[in-house]
């Protein structure tokens, strides 16, 4: 697709509590084009919501550390002071939370807090026109604009993530960070929520990153898919070369699908991978999944596990090597 | 994050404590703060010289006894009298020595009695509920909206002086406090799931209670005592500085400061010397209360 | 929110008659020493009954207070004092205002010391400010109040000689009483604020106000500092009620013309009605505020306010809209 908006080189994200360093991310490399939609997919502590927040240097000043270099339109996010970073927040970079049943500020009115962004970011505007423009946006949302005078306590969780969704859109950002958005709504809820998501995406030609550990909404959703493993990318393509069951792929994106029940094939029993993520302050040595893979061989348990690329695809795994050319 | 540091925590301690109970878990990590170790040898130290204090100063002759010709003796004038004596000729390091016994006495005894007291009365409220719930709660509203010094004040002088009288006086003004507490914690560790999750699985309320609320609400029972002891304490001193504690010839720390007022001009050692001791016991009690809370739970260190 | 309004008002009168029949109860037990105290050194059990028929103590403790409180509902008469025979209200009248004003003017200081300080330390936790702060915190804590301006009389009226010891007439005489209240109130309600306002900080809708680009002091004064003070408004009404009792210490040690000095002196004299009447003006000026404080909070706190008025029209349109949007 077209011109490159976002680029992660190398990106590292480390924590120090109480003295213990734990490695949330790990030399995460990553390309967005603009307009594109990207799925971060990977179970809970994989380093999915890090790898998002650090995006907008959001992450908590004094016990995070991140090196690395974090793009965004040919800038180094990682390196700009507490202004710059503020001017993309919210205009060109903005973040839907998972919970938007905390992320919503309890005491001010739902257009207030809308009214918010639009304010922090256009200098000078008119109050009426904000009103129009956050009537406009929640009319996109499918919210009756009459309702920005409530409070938030007063929706429901639906609508508080449209609300949610409203403030992140507010002033057209390149890039929508959409933390697993639909985790804490009702699964019919949840289609509502991901199809308005695309139709705004298709009005207004954002890229977006989703993170989820719902394959299905990935598929429904995504062009591009990155499986995240305990802070690295282990698996990353075209949705179309990580849900064809033909080719080969990392034994955990395996254990991923083989644990989704599939209507169309007579499968007995669900695969469900073993174990448990490990500790990002105690990782394996070698192939960080070893532990539980039911392919592991004597090289996965130590040493650096190269990357096998097949153009833009790419897989981090011992199982790969010598395929390159024949994948 | 707060997943990745969670994760990060919990299973490298949990093997090291798992073992052990949580008591010693918390010992342990009181032992390592240095400013635990120091209140609580501060604390020690008071209670030591409770014990210690008919020894080294018999009641009758150092205590009581009045020496004109010691009267407002300066500190550190006397080799024997180090810390001077009173308008009376009495010693202050005397009075100040059995002064401890009844600030102890009152701030651990009632402490403990009105803790009793409510947590009886939080038991009724949380296995009855309903009217007894109702009528608890309500009268519990009614002592807790006027300043708990109004009601010590009429019942000291409703009972009038002496050790037995300030105790009756401090802990009815703390039953309020104990059962609103207790109630309120045990009602919200009833609702946590695992208690759900143990009614499902069939577990009987003796056996919830004591597996699951008791555990539970321990811990802060424990953490209220310690600030409670040292705000009795000084309640004690307080009741007795406007003349409603111990019977006069009793060395009481609060009533050696009423008597210090009147000589303030001559002899500030009198309003100094019962003073420190009063901050020295409060502030080492407050302190190990406060290290106590954290070494219960160190996710709120740092907090409140 | 009228509703809730007027129970609270209704519930007042209650819970005032439930405090005065505890004092009075416990005060009757001392109705002996009253009688004697009030007599000759030399008497006859005569004089002793003819006394206590006159002050009508003679009846069943119900009757009296029963009396006592039908005297203030008919009449506004709070009964008459023993030591100067003369009604209670008169003595007690006038002390009301110093009262009132020295606990407000406490109220205010202390949030005024409070608050900035709580969230400047909230805001620089694990900083050397914080870390001071708190220790000081923790020492003015555990200084009783009595001390505190017995200590502050010596040094500055006694040994400097720059303020006043006692008495309420001038401006300088208000430094030591107010300072002696409002250091141990303002080192409370400091750890209060301090502790909601790191909670605020950490919550997740600060966040998202990051993530919208606001600058660093909007995101603390605005979004995180509005949710801290909203529970500070409760906490307000606790450092009042402290402040209230702390006036009966802090006005003897002054010899404040006040309620609190009038208890204190009546108690020591023995003198019932007057204890009574004194307490009973305390009890009502806290249940008052804490009134006016409660309601305020409802009024303040969005959540609050809407489970008075509109609970249930506001979740019942949001049901309906989230089909319509569906």
């Amino acid at each position: 697709m077209g011109e490159t908006l976002l680029e992660l080189k190398d990106l590292s994200v480390r924590y120090t509590t109480d003295g213990v360093i734990s490695r949330a991310v790990n030399h995460v490399n990553l390309k967005l084009d603009k307009g594109e939609i990207l799925g971060l997919v990977g179970e809970t502590g994989a380093g999915k919501t890090t790898t998002a927040l650090s995006l907008l240097k959001l992450l908590p000043k004094y016990t995070s550390e991140v090196d690395g270099e974090i793009l965004f339109e040919g800038k180094d996010i990682n390196k700009m002071d507490d202004k710059e970073i503020r001017n993309i927040r919210g205009s060109k970079i903005s973040m839907i939370f998972q919970d938007p049943m905390t992320s919503l500020n309890p005491v001010f009115r739902v257009g207030e807090q809308i009214a918010d962004v639009i304010k922090i970011h256009n200098e000078g505007i008119s109050l009426h026109e904000v009103e129009d423009r956050v009537d406009n946006i929640l009319t996109m949302v499918g919210i009756p604009p009459s309702r920005k005078r409530e409070y938030p306590h007063q929706f429901s969780g639906g609508m508080k993530q449209r609300i949610m969704i409203a403030i992140a859109i507010a002033c057209n950002p390149d890039l929508l960070l959409a933390d697993e958005p639909t985790t804490a709504l009702d699964v019919t809820i949840q289609a509502q929520v991901i199809k308005m998501m695309r139709n705004l995406q298709k009005e207004l030609k954002s890229s977006v990153i989703l993170i989820t550990h719902d394959l299905g909404i990935v598929a429904n959703f995504c062009d591009k898919v990155a499986i995240m493993y305990a802070g690295e990318i282990i698996e990353y393509g075209t949705l179309e070369e990580l849900f064809d069951k033909s080719k080969p792929h990392h034994p955990y994106t395996e254990g991923l699908f083989g644990s989704i029940p599939n209507i169309q094939e007579k499968t007995s029993r669900l695969k469900p991978i073993f174990g448990l993520t490990p500790n990002p302050a105690e990782l394996p040595e070698g192939c960080h999944f070893h532990p539980r893979c039911e392919k592991c061989m004597e090289v996965c348990k130590s040493g650096e596990v190269p990357t096998y690329r097949n153009g833009d695809y790419r897989c981090q795994c011992h199982l790969f090597a010598g395929k390159e050319a024949a994948v | 994050m707060a997943n990745v540091s969670a994760a990060a925590n919990t299973p490298t301690k949990a093997k090291k404590v798992k073992k052990n109970s949580q008591g010693a878990e918390v010992w342990s990590r009181l032992k390592n703060r240095k400013l635990a170790m120091i209140a609580l040898a501060g604390i020690l130290l008071v209670c030591f010289i409770a014990l210690i204090s008919d020894i080294v100063y018999p009641y009758q002759k150092w205590a009581i006894e009045q020496v004109a010709s010691n009267k407002l003796l300066q500190p550190f004038k006397d080799g024997s009298h180090w810390l001077g004596c009173d308008h009376l000729g009495r010693d202050m390091a005397a009075r100040i020595f059995h002064g401890s016994r009844v600030a102890l006495l009152i701030g651990v005894g009632s402490t403990l009695i009105s803790l009793f007291i409510g947590s009886v009365l939080a038991c009724i409220c949380a296995l009855y509920g309903g009217l007894a719930d109702m009528i608890i709660m309500r009268i519990m509203d009614i002592l807790s909206s006027v300043p708990g010094i109004i009601i010590s004040l009429a019942i000291c002088s409703g009972l009038g002086n002496g050790i037995w009288q300030l105790m009756t006086a401090i802990t009815i003004s703390g039953v309020s406090y104990h059962t609103r507490m207790i109630r309120s914690y045990s009602l919200s560790v009833a609702q946590m799931e695992y208690v759900e999750s143990s009614t499902a699985l069939g577990g009987t309320p003796t056996h919830i209670m004591f597996k699951h609320l008791f555990p539970n609400i321990i811990s802060i029972i424990i953490i209220q005592c310690a600030g409670n002891v040292s705000g009795n304490i000084l309640q004690v001193a307080t009741l007795s500085f406007i003349g409603l504690g111990i019977k006069p010839p009793r060395p009481e720390w609060g009533s050696m400061l009423n008597e210090g007022l009147t000589y303030m001009m001559r002899s500030p050692f009198m309003v100094w010397v019962p003073g420190i001791a009063l901050v020295f016991t409060s502030l080492m009690i407050n302190t190990f209360g406060d290290c106590l809370r954290d070494a219960f739970d160190p996710q709120l260190k740092g907090k409140a | 929110m009228l509703k809730y309004t007027i129970k609270r008002i209704i519930l007042i009168p209650f819970m005032l008659l439930v405090i005065a029949l505890l004092i009075f109860l416990f005060l009757s037990l001392s109705k002996a020493d009253a009688i004697t105290q009030m007599l000759p050194t030399q008497y006859t059990p005569e004089d002793y009954y003819n006394l206590q028929h006159e002050l009508g103590l003679d009846k069943p403790v119900v009757v009296q207070y029963l009396n006592w409180v039908w005297g203030i509902i008919s009449k506004g008469d709070f009964g008459m004092s023993y030591k100067t025979r003369g009604p209670v209200w008169t003595e007690i009248g006038y002390r009301i205002p110093t009262t009132l004003k020295f606990a407000i003017v406490t109220t205010i200081c202390t949030l005024l010391i409070g608050v900035p300080l709580g969230v400047l330390c909230a805001v620089k936790q694990y900083t050397l400010v914080d870390d001071i702060t708190n220790v000081i915190c923790k020492i003015v804590g555990s200084i009783p109040g009595f001390w505190l301006a017995l200590v502050l009389l010596l040094t500055f009226s006694l040994k400097l000689k720059w303020l006043p010891t006692y008495g309420l007439t001038s401006f300088k005489h208000w430094i030591l009483p107010v300072v002696t209240s409002v250091l141990p109130g303002s080192a409370y309600y400091m750890r209060q604020v301090r502790s909601s306002m790191l909670d605020c900080i950490r919550k997740d809708y600060v966040r998202t106000a990051r993530s919208k680009g606001a600058t660093e002091r909007t995101v603390i004064y605005r979004d995180a500092l509005r949710n801290a003070l909203l529970p500070m408004i409760t906490i307000t009404g606790s450092v009042f009620a402290l402040q209230m009792g702390g006036s009966v210490v802090i006005e003897n040690v002054f010899a404040l013309p006040g309620v609190g000095s009038k208890i204190v002196e009546a108690i020591n004299s023995k003198d019932i009605p007057m204890i009574m009447a004194s307490s009973m003006m305390l009890a009502i000026i806290c249940c008052l505020m804490m009134l006016i404080i409660d309601l305020s909070y409802a009024l303040v706190d969005p959540r609050i306010k809407a489970t008075f008025v509109s609970a249930k029209r506001s979740k019942k349109t949001d049901k309906e809209k989230e089909k319509e949007a569906a």
